[in-house]
């Protein structure tokens, strides 16, 4: 700080001086004495001597002499229409004893020499770039050479300036730039070794507020208008690499090829490449070649999205091949290179391919592979930039296009798996997220294998996934879940292998993520058994057809069970002939191996309600009676086993009730044994309500009617092995008996119980239940359930309800209120039957 | 006022010299010379063999009638070393009559003219630091009562042209302190007319010490006596910077030096056995801690003849002097 207080006054100081020599110095020339005016001039430009100011501080001292030599100047070339030549003061300034002053006073002389005409402009800038040399102290030197530079623009003899043809051509504009500009950078690459190593990051600031002054000299060569290609990829790109190259100093080497590369023409650069590449390899290992691969590869991508022609010329060129070749080299030299500055250049070289051919995917899966190989060995030592950098460059191929085909990258999970476990995850999220968003159908083995490797860490578990909760496992694996559903080949037959591979995978996960994941795969398999079903009915009745046609039933049937539905592709239809084949009992096997799966987890309600469906699916679309009974005798173990809580146990039983309602398949027999169980179940509810409804559900087992006809639209499914709908009146009274019975027992709970208030009136909806239950009979002709015996309960229903009828809550009321004027209405109806009931 | 009382004595006249050319005209040729304390004066210019005419005024400074035994004007040519002061070794010395005895009135009716044909005029005038060699016409006018007043000094001066020296080989050397600084510096002449240019280069071969600049020092070295009592005296006449800051190996930087601008002198050998002048350029790198590394080279100096057609290409803007010896030492 007191340095810098130092520093200040100090520039303070000489700032004051410029100016006071520069009022002497104007005043001698208002007096027209060149000698006071030399010399007082000499004298400002001394201030310039410092070694004491930073660059930034010296730029402002340069600032205010350069503002007065512009004066200077402007006497100068007064001087010469007084008679005096050009050549004698070019002489004269140079008598000056200080080098520094003298070079400067040079330049300007020398500047208005070549405006002048009076010289060939290429010998005095020569003469001023050799004599330059004499100031050898860097930011001194810079500055002096910037001053050249910036004096002598418009004076070189550029092709098409008046300063040409006699006074040189483009090669000697050509040859003053660059050699200013080497010395400059050699200066500028002497300051890092100047002063103690503890300033170092100051100096390398300091140097890097100077970084234009070096890189305006390239600035002005690309902007000469005779630089043609050839002159740059002849001359002046080797000897600029050349000295980029052996000045070996990261700071220059990364600035000056970002302005190489920035400066010049998108043009040369795709035409030189492989002289730009190749320079790569051999600077410092410090420099961030990635960000100047980047910057190369996005300008070439650039000018190929504004020009069509270059991508052909890209191609041509083989530049993406280069580019590939270049990295590795680069890689492979520093073998020490940081994993972020490797992943930035895959990051750079997957945006050039995306950019410029981005119909090329086995480009990006080539990006993919280097960079997974670049990697092998050390992956990503944990640096989070690079894991970000990675999760940027495998984001890119998911972000133009579908995922299905960034699933056939098979370099893509390899290097997925070098992300941290978390990453990972994100990434295989976002996987999965695109997936969705897309609608994608991820119709192919392959592809389906493939997914399973991208998006591994959501469905297997790792040591150290402890941070995760219920909540985030759940989030993650209906993203699985809805993935599942993706997951849509052509034929059935492939449908299943697909979902089996799918399973697979999903088995190495834990019981907590098999707990969303199998009903979605379940489902899947349901969906995929439906299509299976309805396509063997077309192919049977095609079959029928044929076989009417051409008499040939034993072949036609093997013909169409390979003969993929009209819209199916051939190789699908080809993959099922191969082995795929499935039939509905095996794919219902698979369904019961994963229900069962599901019950391990534990997830008995799941299960159990999975197994229903299927037992259903197995009864009516597929017609395997062994099978559908396989799956209610799984449900009813589960129950018995697995189900424990009561309010499951109701929810249960009534799924188990409604579905083997549903179920015609079943021979009396089977059907018994079935019904037998439930009906026990129903007793063996622990609430008086529940077991009075249960039993109400169940008598319906005793009566089915017959099954639904297909709505219109759907392909009417025959199944066969259908049984004739159950009708047992006796069973059915004796279920409804035996909730009669349970709503005694009830009433007398209460009595036993005595409490008072609205609570206890439990009874009382299921009485009304009851009564719905018996007039839901009577109108499908039980036999035994005649006017008479409704009357009977409604009766004693009635007068329960009005003995309670202070409890009766109002939802019970109403109830009751709605089953009268059903009543009513059914009379209305139908006044003969219902003529005896009277609520 | 002093003379105008009359209370003392002065000099009975004036004596004043006009060099005239050989029309007649006041002599045109001078040559600025600078004098101890940095004043200059304006002599006038001679080579040798040149006639040096003129005339000798009288003026009388009193009415008194003022007798003298004769007017002499006396051509000196005389080298004077400070160690022997007042006491000038004279190498030339001419005598003319001007006046026959009488009085000092007479004399000063009309200009008395003078004239010295041919003089041998060997050495140059030149002044130094313990020596000088100079030229004068002596006007003294003898007889009773003058004083130092009645003799008068008019010094003009003597500059002689060399045939250009033969073209010597420039002058390289590598020199250096070892495993510390090694540097190849060349001069491309050893031999320099005094308005000529030093061009050169020095090449740093290893710089191991942190250097702040570098300076070429132009070097006067005067000796007088010969032998054992050989006494020299040195000077720095210039110190031209020709590097500001630290070069690393491989540098090389370029010298470019007017001689014109400094007052300089050919070199001299042996003027009549009295005294020596020699030139030297003198190579200064200093360090950061000040510390002065240096390397001296004699070089020889001459006067080129002006010669006028010569004079007059120079002067053409087309070729500037320092672009041609830039283009030729590249």
């Amino acid at each position: 700080m007191e340095q810098d207080a130092e520093a200040a006054q100090f520039l303070k100081e000489a700032s004051l001086s410029v100016k006071k020599n520069a009022y002497f110095m104007r005043k001698a020339m208002d007096e027209d004495n060149l000698r006071e005016a030399l010399r007082y001039s000499a004298a400002m430009l001394g201030e310039l001597r410092t070694s004491f100011l930073s660059p930034q501080r010296y730029y402002e001292l340069y600032m205010q002499v350069f503002d007065e030599l512009g004066n200077l100047e402007a006497y100068f070339a007064d001087e010469q229409s007084k008679g005096r030549t050009l050549a004698e003061l070019y002489e004269l300034v140079q008598h000056a004893g200080n080098v520094l002053p003298r070079l400067y006073l040079m330049v300007a002389v020398g500047c208005l020499y070549i405006k002048a005409g009076g010289a060939r402009s290429s010998d005095i800038l020569k003469d001023l770039v050799e004599m330059t040399k004499g100031v050898q102290h860097p930011t001194r030197g810079l500055f002096l050479r910037a001053y050249l530079c910036q004096r002598s623009r418009g004076l070189l003899p550029d092709t098409g300036s008046p300063y040409a043809g006699e006074g040189g051509d483009i090669h000697d504009a050509v040859d003053f730039l660059l050699t200013n500009f080497m010395e400059m950078n050699k200066l500028w690459v002497r300051m890092q070794h100047q002063g103690a190593p503890r300033d170092r990051e100051r100096r390398e600031k300091e140097r890097q507020q100077l970084q234009d002054l070096v890189g305006k000299n390239l600035t002005y060569i690309s902007q000469l208008d005779g630089l043609t290609f050839e002159l740059y990829a002849g001359s002046v790109l080797p000897r600029l690499l050349e000295q980029v190259v052996s000045c070996k100093d990261e700071l220059a080497q990364q600035y000056l090829m970002q302005a190489v590369i920035q400066g010049f023409p998108d043009a040369f650069h795709l035409a030189s490449l492989d002289a730009l590449l190749s320079a790569l390899p051999e600077l410092q290992s410090g420099v961030k070649l990635h960000a100047v691969m980047a910057s190369l590869m996005d300008r070439l991508a650039r000018y190929a999205a504004s020009d069509p022609s270059v991508v052909g010329q890209l191609l041509e060129r083989h530049a993406f091949e280069k580019f590939v070749e270049s990295i590795s080299k680069v890689a492979e030299l520093h073998g020490d290179i940081p994993a972020v500055s490797l992943v930035e250049m895959y990051a750079a070289l997957m945006r050039f391919t995306e950019g410029v051919h981005p119909d090329k995917l086995e480009n990006v899966n080539r990006v993919l592979g280097a960079c997974q190989r670049g990697l092998a060995g050390k992956g990503l030592g944990g640096d989070a930039k690079a894991e970000k950098q990675l999760v940027a460059l495998l984001s890119m191929p998911l972000g133009s296009r579908d995922a299905v085909t960034v699933l056939s990258l098979d370099q893509y999970p390899p290097l997925m798996g070098l992300l941290s476990r978390r990453t990972h995850k994100d990434m295989a999220l976002k996987v999965v997220t695109t997936t969705l968003a897309q609608g994608t159908c991820v119709s192919s083995l392959e592809s389906v294998e493939m997914l399973f490797k991208f998006i591994a860490p959501l469905v297997q578990e790792a040591e150290d996934d402890d941070d995760m909760d219920e909540e985030d496992i759940e989030e993650e694996q209906v993203m699985v879940a809805r993935m599942l559903h993706q997951l849509t080949a052509p034929t059935p037959g492939l449908q299943f292998a697909i979902l089996r591979a799918a399973r697979a995978h999903l088995e190495l996960g834990s019981p907590a993520r098999l707990k969303h994941t199998y009903p979605a795969l379940a489902f899947c398999g349901l969906k995929a058994l439906r299509r299976l079903n309805a396509a063997q009915q077309q192919q049977q009745s095609g079959a029928a057809a044929d076989a009417d046609a051409s008499a040939d039933a034993n072949g036609a049937e093997k013909d169409a069970e390979r003969a993929a539905p009209a819209a199916a592709p051939a190789a699908a239809a080809a993959a099922d002939a191969a082995g795929d084949a499935v039939d509905a009992e095996s794919a219902l096997q698979w369904l019961l191996d994963v229900a069962l799966q599901l019950a391990e987890v534990p997830a008995p309600m799941q299960a159990l309600r999975l197994l229903l469906v299927c037992a259903h699916v197995a009864s009516e679309e597929a017609g395997l009676e062994m099978l559908a009974y396989e799956f209610f005798e799984q449900a009813f173990t589960l129950y018995e086993e697995s189900v424990a809580d009561s309010r499951h146990k109701v929810t249960a039983l009534q799924a188990i009730v409604g579905t083997l309602h549903r179920c015609y398949v079943f021979s009396a027999d089977n059907r018994d044994a079935l019904t037998q169980s439930v009906t026990s179940y129903a007793a063996k509810l622990l609430k008086r309500a529940d077991q009075c409804r249960a039993a109400c559900a169940a008598s319906h087992l005793a009566w089915q009617e017959p099954p639904a006809a297909a709505a219109d639209g759907e392909v009417a499914v025959a199944v066969p092995g259908r049984q004739p709908p159950v009708r047992d009146a006796q069973k059915v009274m004796a279920g409804l008996k035996r909730a009669l019975k349970v709503v005694a027992a009830a009433k007398q709970q209460r009595a036993a119980t005595a409490r008072g208030g609205k609570g206890g009136a439990q009874h009382l909806p299921l009485y009304v239940e009851i009564v719905n239950h018996y007039l839901y009979y009577l109108a499908r002709g039980v036999e035994s359930m005649s006017v008479g015996v409704v009357q009977q309960l409604l009766e004693l229903v009635g007068s329960e309800l009005s003995q309670y009828d202070a409890d009766l809550d109002a939802e019970t009321r109403s109830y009751w209120q709605a089953t009268q004027r059903h009543i009513q209405c059914l009379k209305a109806a139908d006044p003969d039957k219902y003529a005896g009931l009277n609520a | 006022m002093k003379n105008i009382l009359g209370l003392v004595q002065g000099a009975p006249c004036r004596i004043d010299v006009d060099f005239k050319d050989e029309k007649g005209h006041r002599y045109k040729k001078t040559a600025v010379v600078k004098g101890k304390n940095g004043e200059t004066e304006e002599l006038p210019l001679f080579t040798n063999h040149d006639a040096i005419v003129g005339e000798v005024r009288i003026t009388p400074l009193t009415t008194k009638r003022v007798e003298h035994t004769g007017i002499k004007v006396q051509l000196l040519g005389q080298i004077e070393l400070a160690s022997e002061r007042g006491s000038p070794h004279d190498f030339v010395s001419l005598v003319r009559e001007l006046a026959p005895p009488g009085d000092v009135a007479s004399a000063a009716q009309k200009p008395l003219p003078f004239e010295f044909r041919n003089v041998e005029m060997q050495y140059d005038s030149y002044r130094g630091l313990q020596v000088r060699c100079r030229y004068l016409l002596r006007v003294s006018m003898t007889g009773k009562g003058m004083g130092s007043d009645t003799k008068k000094d008019a010094p003009f001066w003597v500059r002689n042209y060399d045939v250009p020296p033969d073209e010597a080989p420039p002058i390289k050397m590598e020199v250096g302190i070892e495993e510390c600084l090694h540097i190849e510096f060349e001069y491309d002449k050893a031999r320099y007319h005094l308005k000529d240019v030093v061009v050169g280069k020095i090449y740093f071969l290893l710089v191991r010490i942190k250097l702040k600049h570098m300076e070429v020092e132009i070097r006067r070295r005067e000796t007088t006596g010969a032998g054992s009592s050989a006494h020299n005296e040195s000077e720095t006449i210039a110190k031209y910077e020709i590097m500001d800051g630290a070069p690393v190996r491989g540098e090389n930087i370029p010298i470019r030096l007017y001689l014109s601008p400094y007052d300089l002198t050919p070199s001299y050998r042996d003027v009549h056995n009295k005294f020596s002048v020699r030139y030297f350029l003198n190579l200064v790198l200093v360090d950061e801690e000040d510390r002065r590394y240096f390397k001296q080279q004699e070089i020889l100096l001459y006067r080129k003849a002006d010669d006028p057609t010569q004079q007059q290409q120079q002067q053409q803007p087309q070729a500037p002097p320092s672009l041609g010896s830039s283009s030729s030492s590249s």
